[in-house]
C-alpha cells in the first residue's frame, strides 16, 4: 500500500502557488493520479497519503507560464489564471488535471472544448465565475476623489480579481492617481498618473470619512449627488420591477456604491 | 453646494429635468465598440459593453442618458415632451454635458455619454448644438469612451456625417412601425425624413470599412453601428408586421439594433390606446425573443408568424411555439445534427450549441453531460436525443408538448402568489425519482387535483 500512497502537494493560494504546484507535480515523474494538488489550508486531511509543502518559486511559475501559453494559447491561458483567482477550494486540482490533460497529446483544439472531461469542466466553471466577477466588478466599481485629486475605491470580490481589474482601470484612466482596494484581502492597487501601476498587500483599509481617514473633496459630494438623482429620474415608474433589478444588481454589491448610499 | 447655470436653474434641476425626459429612450447599450486606451486620454471601449448600474425599473444604467433640451417645437402626441404639455422645460449648455460626462466617467459611474435631444428651433440648429457639444467632448475633453447620438431627421446631411466620424454608435428613431402610425401620432414627421438619414449612416458605415481596408487609420464612422427604436401597443400593428419591419431594418439598412419599447401612456390623449393593464410588457419581451431569434439562430420572420397567426404565444416563447408547430423536424440527435439544427431547439441557446458542437468532436455527448453544458433539459427534453434515445419516454405530440411547457408555468403562476414553492407538493410525481408522469398526472398537476 506505501508505494501507491497518494502524494498530495500542498501550495499558496496564488497564481504562482498553483503553477509552481503544477511544476513540482511533473518534478516527481509519477503517474499523475496519485497527485493531488491542494490549496493549503482547504479540503479535508486524507489517511493514506504523504502531504508535502509547495514553495511558490518564480522561476518555476515562468517556466509553467511559458509553457502553457505555448502549448495552449492566449486566450485558454487567460482562461487558466482567471480559474485560478477563483475562490473555490478545489481550483488546484481542477487545474492540474486539465493541464495534464492538455498536454497528454491526446487533446486537439482549444483545450476548454473538451467539456465531456469533468475537470476541464471544473476549470472552466471557475473560470466563467471568476471572469463574471471581473466584470461585475469592471461595473459595479465606484471611485471617490479623495482631496489631492487622488481617486479611491472599496471592493469585496469574490474571487481574487483585482490584477485584473487594474489592468482594466490602467488602461482606462490613464493620467489618473488611482488606488483600489480589496476589502476581503487586504490588498491594494496602486496606480500613479502615466506610470506602471503595483499590488500591495497588508494594513487595514482606512475608513473612506472620518477625522483622522480619508477626506473626499467637496464636489465628490456633489456629483455623487447629481448620480442618485440621475438613477432616480430614469427609472420609469410604470414598468417598476425591484426584483428583475436585484436579479441584474445582486445586493451584495450595493454597500460599495453610491447610488445605494443612505442620504 | 449648488452650482447655478444660467437662467436661474441649477445643473441638479437640469439633470432632473432632461434624464426625466430621456427615460422613455430604450437604447442604452455600450456594446459595439473594442478600442484601447490611448495611453493619455481618458477611456477605453469594451465591445461587450458595460452595465454600470440598474435602476428600479431593472433596466440597464450603462450611459448618461439625457436629452440636450425638451424645448421641443413638435407636438407627437405619445411623447412627454410635446409642445401642448405644460412641464419644466431645460436646456444644458455643452460645457455642461461634458463636464457631467467626464465627471461621472470618472468615477466610474457610466461608460459613456448617450445624447439625444428635443428639436429646438430647428432640426438643423438641434443637429448643431449635438455636434458641437460632441466636438468639446472629444476634442477638448479628450474623452476617449463610447458615445451615443441621435441623428435629427432633416437635418443636414452634412452636420450627420461631421457628428459621426465622433460617435461610437447613431441611432435614428423609427418611433411607429408604420408610416400610417407616424403620420396618426407623430403629425411633424414623416417616414421618409427619418429612412434618409438611416440610409446615409448606413452607407458612411460601408465607405468608412471600405476606407478603412486601405488605410488603417482613417478615421471611423460611426464604429458601434446603428441602431433604432420602435413604440410597441400605440397604435395597432400586430406582431407579424412589426417582425417584418424589424427584419428589413436589419437586411435593407444593416442596423445594428432594433429596440422596442412598450408604449407607456404619459399623455391623456384621444388618440392614443387606454392600457388599464399597464404597458405591453409581455409582448415587448416576446418581440425581443424573436429578435433575438433573427439575429442569431437563423430565423426567418415569416417561420415565427403569419399572416393568419399574427401575435405571439403568450404561454410559449416564439422558440417553443415554432418547435411545436414544425415537430416533423424533431427529435434532433446532439451527436448528429448540423449546428443550424442544435439552436433551433428550445432549451439550447447559442452558447450552448456551441459547446454541443465542440464538445461532441472528442466525446459522444448523453444527458448528463447535456446538463453539465448548460442545456435546459427541462424544455429541450421533448425536441432531442442522444444516441438516439430520447430522455424520457415521450410523446413527439403538440397537445402533450405544450401541456407539459405550460403546465410549469401555470405551477410557477399559481405558487409564486403566495410564496410556496411547487416542489412541497412533488414529493411523488418529482421526474428525479424514475417513475414518469403520465400525462393524465400532468392535467391533473395543472388543475391542482393531485
Amino acid at each position: 500500500m506505501t508505494e501507491e500512497e497518494n502524494i498530495v502537494l500542498l501550495c499558496e493560494d496564488s497564481l504562482e502557488g498553483i503553477f509552481t504546484g503544477i511544476y513540482e507535480a511533473y518534478a516527481l515523474k509519477k503517474p499523475h493520479d496519485g497527485i493531488v494538488l491542494q490549496i493549503m489550508g482547504e479540503g479535508d486531511m486524507l489517511l493514506f497519503a504523504t502531504y508535502r509543502t509547495v514553495v511558490s518559486d518564480g522561476v518555476k511559475t515562468e517556466k509553467v507560464i511559458r509553457t502553457l501559453r505555448s502549448r495552449f494559447g492566449e486566450k485558454d491561458y487567460f482562461a487558466l489564471c482567471l480559474a485560478a483567482a477563483s475562490a473555490a477550494p478545489d481550483k488546484a486540482q481542477a487545474i492540474y488535471k486539465t493541464v495534464v490533460w492538455g498536454l497528454s497529446g491526446r487533446c486537439r483544439g482549444s483545450i476548454l472544448d473538451h467539456l465531456a472531461d469533468d475537470n476541464v469542466r471544473r476549470t472552466l466553471e471557475l473560470s466563467r465565475g471568476a471572469g463574471n466577477e471581473l466584470h461585475r466588478m469592471q461595473e459595479f466599481l465606484r471611485f471617490s476623489e479623495l482631496e489631492g485629486g487622488m481617486l479611491y475605491a472599496v471592493i469585496g470580490p469574490k474571487d481574487n480579481v483585482l490584477p485584473m481589474l487594474t489592468v482594466h482601470f490602467a488602461d482606462r484612466l490613464p493620467m489618473e492617481n488611482f488606488v483600489i482596494c480589496d476589502e476581503n484581502r487586504k490588498l491594494y492597487a496602486i496606480h500613479p498618473a502615466g506610470k506602471e501601476w503595483f499590488l500591495m498587500s497588508g494594513q487595514d483599509t482606512p475608513p473612506l470619512t472620518g477625522d483622522e481617514g480619508l477626506k473626499m473633496t467637496a464636489e465628490e459630494e456633489y456629483y455623487q449627488e447629481l448620480f442618485r438623482h440621475f438613477c432616480h429620474k430614469i427609472s420609469i415608474e410604470g414598468r417598476k420591477n425591484l426584483k428583475l433589478q436585484q436579479h441584474m444588481l445582486p445586493l451584495r454589491f450595493r454597500n460599495y456604491m453610491v447610488e445605494f448610499a443612505e442620504k | 453646494m449648488e452650482y447655478l447655470a444660467a437662467g436661474g436653474m441649477t445643473v441638479m434641476d437640469k439633470l432632473g429635468i432632461l434624464s426625466d425626459a430621456a427615460k422613455y429612450d430604450v437604447a442604452c447599450t455600450s456594446s459595439g465598440v473594442d478600442r484601447k486606451g490611448n495611453g493619455r486620454d481618458m477611456g477605453n471601449c469594451v465591445a461587450a459593453g458595460i452595465c454600470h448600474s440598474f435602476s428600479a425599473d431593472g433596466r440597464c444604467i450603462s450611459l448618461l442618458k439625457i436629452l440636450l433640451t425638451n424645448e421641443c417645437i413638435y407636438d407627437c402626441k405619445y411623447c412627454l415632451n410635446r409642445k401642448s404639455n405644460d412641464i419644466p422645460r431645460a436646456t444644458f449648455t455643452p460645457e455642461e454635458v461634458c463636464d457631467l460626462t467626464m465627471q461621472f466617467y470618472r468615477r466610474n459611474y457610466i461608460e459613456g455619454l448617450f445624447l439625444s435631444s428635443g428639436i429646438i428651433q430647428n432640426p438643423n440648429y438641434t443637429m448643431e448644438l449635438i455636434y458641437r457639444t460632441i466636438w468639446i467632448l472629444r476634442n477638448r475633453c479628450r474623452f476617449n469612451g463610447y458615445v451615443h447620438v441621435k441623428a435629427i431627421p432633416g437635418a443636414d446631411p452634412r452636420l450627420i456625417q461631421l457628428t459621426g466620424y465622433l460617435a461610437d454608435r447613431m441611432s435614428v428613431n423609427l418611433e411607429l412601425p408604420t408610416a400610417e402610425g407616424l403620420k396618426n401620432l407623430a403629425p411633424n414627421k414623416h417616414r421618409k425624413t427619418i429612412l434618409a438619414p438611416m440610409r446615409q449612416i448606413q452607407n458612411g458605415i460601408t465607405e468608412n470599412k471600405n476606407e478603412l481596408v486601405l488605410y488603417r487609420n482613417a478615421p471611423r464612422f460611426v464604429g458601434g453601428g446603428q441602431s433604432t427604436q420602435m413604440i410597441i401597443g400605440a397604435t395597432p400593428e400586430s406582431d407579424f408586421q412589426i417582425m417584418n419591419v424589424a427584419e428589413s431594418l436589419y437586411q435593407k439598412f444593416s442596423l445594428k439594433r432594433v429596440f422596442y419599447s412598450a408604449f407607456v401612456r404619459v399623455n391623456e390623449d384621444k388618440a392614443l390606446p387606454a392600457l388599464p393593464g399597464g404597458p405591453p410588457l409581455l409582448r415587448e419581451h416576446r418581440l425581443y425573443q424573436a429578435d433575438w431569434l433573427l439575429r442569431f439562430y437563423g430565423f426567418k420572420a415569416e417561420e415565427l408568424l403569419s399572416e393568419k397567426r399574427p401575435f405571439f404565444n403568450v404561454m410559449l416563447d416564439p422558440k417553443e411555439d415554432w418547435a411545436v408547430r414544425h415537430l416533423e423536424q424533431f427529435p434532433v440527435e446532439i451527436n448528429r445534427a448540423p449546428y443550424e439544427m442544435i439552436v433551433r431547439v428550445p432549451g439550447i441557446g447559442v452558447k450552448s450549441a456551441m459547446r454541443i458542437v465542440n464538445a461532441r468532436r472528442t466525446a459522444s455527448l448523453d444527458f448528463s453531460s447535456l446538463k453539465k453544458i448548460g442545456v435546459v433539459l427541462k424544455r429541450a427534453l421533448y425536441f432531442i436525443t442522444c444516441n438516439g434515445k430520447m430522455m424520457y419516454r415521450t410523446k413527439l405530440e403538440e397537445d402533450y408538448i405544450v401541456r407539459n411547457l405550460t403546465a410549469d408555468v401555470k405551477n410557477r403562476q399559481q405558487f409564486a402568489s403566495d410564496g410556496m414553492s411547487y416542489r412541497q407538493l412533488s414529493l411523488f410525481d418529482d421526474t428525479v425519482l424514475g417513475a414518469n408522469p403520465t400525462a393524465a398526472d400532468n392535467g391533473k398537476v395543472a388543475f391542482g387535483q393531485l
